[in-house]
């Protein structure tokens, strides 16, 4: 089969119709979250894409063409969460592969050929989900327009030239997370597939974060704000998101040290050691979270600088900031949501992997409630540092906020009131999300599935 | 003496397969059983029915005086915890934690603090004669010091009844009569009823007793008696 990159889409299609149920549930999840990423990639490009102002109470985030850029920017960050979900679970999907993988190397498949399935199969998924997306967005805006008054439509509508590039954007994004994924995996003829081991995450992996914060530190306390101190704050802003990237990995590993160090109960110690073996898978899904709080918290400025100018004038809210703020916390939701899918499809991975173990303690005579709370105490674990410590590098990065306020003190308790929140929820939310989880691992850990293991 | 463990007309079906069409056996306190069978006779499903991992279609599994098939989960969860040890074929060892931390988080499920639980794992460790591998993951582990890690596992809760699906079904012959005579000795020491399933003639021949299981239709069949 090596001598035919061509064949390689024709052995994934055969594939995808020999799939199983579990395999279509999947890839369907796969696909929308490549529709939801294209969604907000157009959306991104269709806001950066209108020309001129025109005045809106409700919609001045769009119809104002100063906002527009930060409108775009927010968009195209929505599309870290669902490249995240279609990662996670592009990695359950290659689990799950790996005697099919095994058995097509016995046919002949080099593990070259095994990695560029992954690569098909994936940008099969993210066509089919960016084409949807696509079909989608054309008629929802009209209708929104339609159902807003919109008088200057064409103004607004989405090129349609956008359309097809999207779609490849999308599909390129989704071969590139397909090589990710596929290229730890090493498939033997002889059924045994494996991914090769990984290093753990190293304790420089949280540098970019440090010096992201001082960056921003230094540009809110810049004397030359405009020269010096906007590109420093930025700077430091964009290392800032790299670092929480790059270093949720280690923070989850530090954690399950600590966590694993002072356990008492056999679910904290199950849980903590869990998360020392494979950081990693935690630190990506717990990385889209911890920028959500960095983002909910770094909005908490900009709000409480607002709502108190507008105090100072004795005057009410103006509803183009109430309607902004509600759409940023809905984005943020939004985001929070998708990010934590991600831990679920996460869950359903470790649980493929590591149910067998887990079946043999319940076996044992470990209570399945004993399971369920260990699941939960490895998010709340891994949740915890991550959040505050992105929450906290908001806050020590926008708390001055000399540019965006005169008012550093209460754009400071606005700032942790928010970082609190955030954090408060994005935690609960993995949580709670594990503990959805729990029928998942009831399966999983169910002694009676030890007679087919 | 009313026998320990007692199975009577106990049927169990998965789908269209019949695996279990009324088996009935009865293991007194301190006996160690052998449940012999070729592939798919229903040997391992009879062990995980007597276990409570499974509950029967039909017929009674009594353990003492208890009905284990009309017990719950949780009940069935508990006495397994308690009163019995459970050995698999592949050790079933959670591989994030380490050998010692293997042992020990059984008995941190049965109520021991972690040091304790610590102490006592690294005391069984050494019995089993895998002391050394004490702070080894699974995945650095051979297949007999697994096999001995799971059987540390199994008899450090100190239970009354030990059962082993194919102990040493992964290992080499020497490797394996090495944990079977360990798993043995042990349970001899401390009067412990042990029901294995094997497949092997000659691993039946360190039991007591062998039950010879066909088509799931066994009766008390004392095949051969030592």
């Amino acid at each position: 089969m090596s001598g035919g990159g061509r064949v390689l889409p024709a052995v994934a299609g055969m594939l995808a119709r020999g799939s199983s149920r579990a395999d279509r549930r999947r890839r369907r999840l796969l696909t929308a979250a490549a529709a939801m990423a294209a969604l907000f990639l157009l959306a991104a490009v269709n806001v950066l894409l209108i020309r001129g102002t025109t005045s809106s109470r409700w919609a001045g985030l769009v119809t104002e063409s100063g906002l527009r850029p930060g409108t775009a920017l927010a968009l195209a960050l929505l599309v870290v969460p669902p490249l995240a979900l279609l990662h996670q679970a592009g990695r359950v999907a290659q689990a799950t592969r790996e005697r099919r993988l095994a058995a097509l190397r016995l046919a002949g498949a080099t593990p070259r050929d095994v990695r560029l399935l992954g690569v098909v199969e994936a940008v099969r998924v993210g066509a089919a989900g960016a084409v949807a997306a696509c079909v989608l967005y054309v008629p929802a805006q009209r209708a929104a327009m339609a159902l807003l008054g919109v008088k200057d439509t064409e103004r607004y509508a989405i090129p349609l030239w956008v359309l097809p590039a999207a779609v490849v954007l999308v599909a390129a994004a989704a071969a590139v997370v397909g090589l990710r994924v596929s290229r730890h995996v090493v498939a033997s003829p002889l059924r045994v597939a494996r991914r090769a081991p990984r290093p753990r995450p190293s304790r420089y992996a949280l540098v970019p974060l440090a010096a992201g914060v001082l960056l921003m530190v230094a540009g809110t306390s810049a004397g030359s704000v405009d020269k010096v101190g906007l590109p420093l704050f930025y700077a430091g802003g964009i290392i800032t998101v790299a670092g929480v990237m790059a270093g949720a990995g280690r923070l989850v590993l530090v954690s399950a040290r600590l966590a694993g160090r002072r356990a008492r109960s056999p679910e904290t110690l199950l849980a903590a050691r869990a998360l020392e073996a494979d950081p990693r898978a935690w630190g990506r899904t717990m990385a889209v979270v911890g920028l959500v709080v960095a983002f909910g918290t770094g909005t908490g400025t900009i709000e409480g600088d607002v709502i108190h100018t507008f105090r100072e004038a004795g005057s009410p809210v103006d509803t183009f900031w109430l309607v902004s703020f509600g759409l940023t916390h809905l984005a943020l939701l939004v985001a929070l949501l998708v990010a934590v899918t991600a831990l679920v499809v996460n869950r359903a991975e470790a649980l493929l992997e590591g149910g067998h173990s887990m079946a043999v303690l319940a076996a044992g005579g470990a209570p399945l409630a004993s399971l369920r709370r260990s699941a939960r105490r490895q998010a709340l674990i891994a949740a915890t540092p991550v959040c505050v410590v992105s929450a906290l590098a908001a806050t020590a990065g926008m708390g001055p906020g000399v540019f965006v306020t005169e008012q550093p003190l209460t754009a400071l308790a606005w700032t942790s009131g928010q970082a609190l929140l955030t954090t408060v929820l994005a935690v609960a939310a993995a949580v709670a999300v594990t503990a959805v989880s729990g029928r998942l691992l009831a399966r999983a850990a169910s002694p009676a599935r030890l007679r087919t293991a | 003496m009313s026998p320990l463990l007692q199975a009577s007309a106990v049927g169990k079906t998965f789908g269209r397969t019949r695996a279990l069409r009324g088996a009935s056996l009865e293991i007194d306190a301190g006996e160690v059983v052998a449940l012999s069978g070729p592939s798919g006779s229903g040997k391992s499903t009879l062990l995980h029915c007597l276990a409570g991992i499974l509950v029967p279609d039909t017929g009674e599994i009594r353990y003492g005086g208890t009905r284990l098939d009309e017990l719950d989960e949780e009940a069935r969860t508990r006495l397994r915890r308690e009163s019995f040890g459970i050995v698999f074929q592949f050790g079933g060892l959670v591989p994030e934690l380490t050998a010692a931390e293997n042992v020990a988080v059984a008995l941190m499920f049965g109520g021991l603090g972690r040091a304790e639980a610590a102490a006592t794992a690294s005391e069984w460790l050494g019995r089993v004669g895998a002391g050394d591998c004490a702070k080894l993951r699974p995945g650095d582990l051979s297949g007999g010091q697994a096999q001995r890690v799971a059987l540390a596992r199994a008899l450090a809760t100190g239970p009354k009844v030990v059962f082993a699906d194919e102990p040493t079904g992964a290992l080499d012959s020497v490797a394996g009569e090495e944990v079977l005579g360990l798993l043995l000795s042990t349970a001899r020491e401390h009067g412990t009823t042990v029901v294995l399933v094997t497949h092997d003639n000659r691993i039946a021949a360190f039991a007591d007793r062998e039950i010879v299981i066909r088509d799931g239709v066994a009766g008390e069949a004392p095949a051969v008696r030592r």
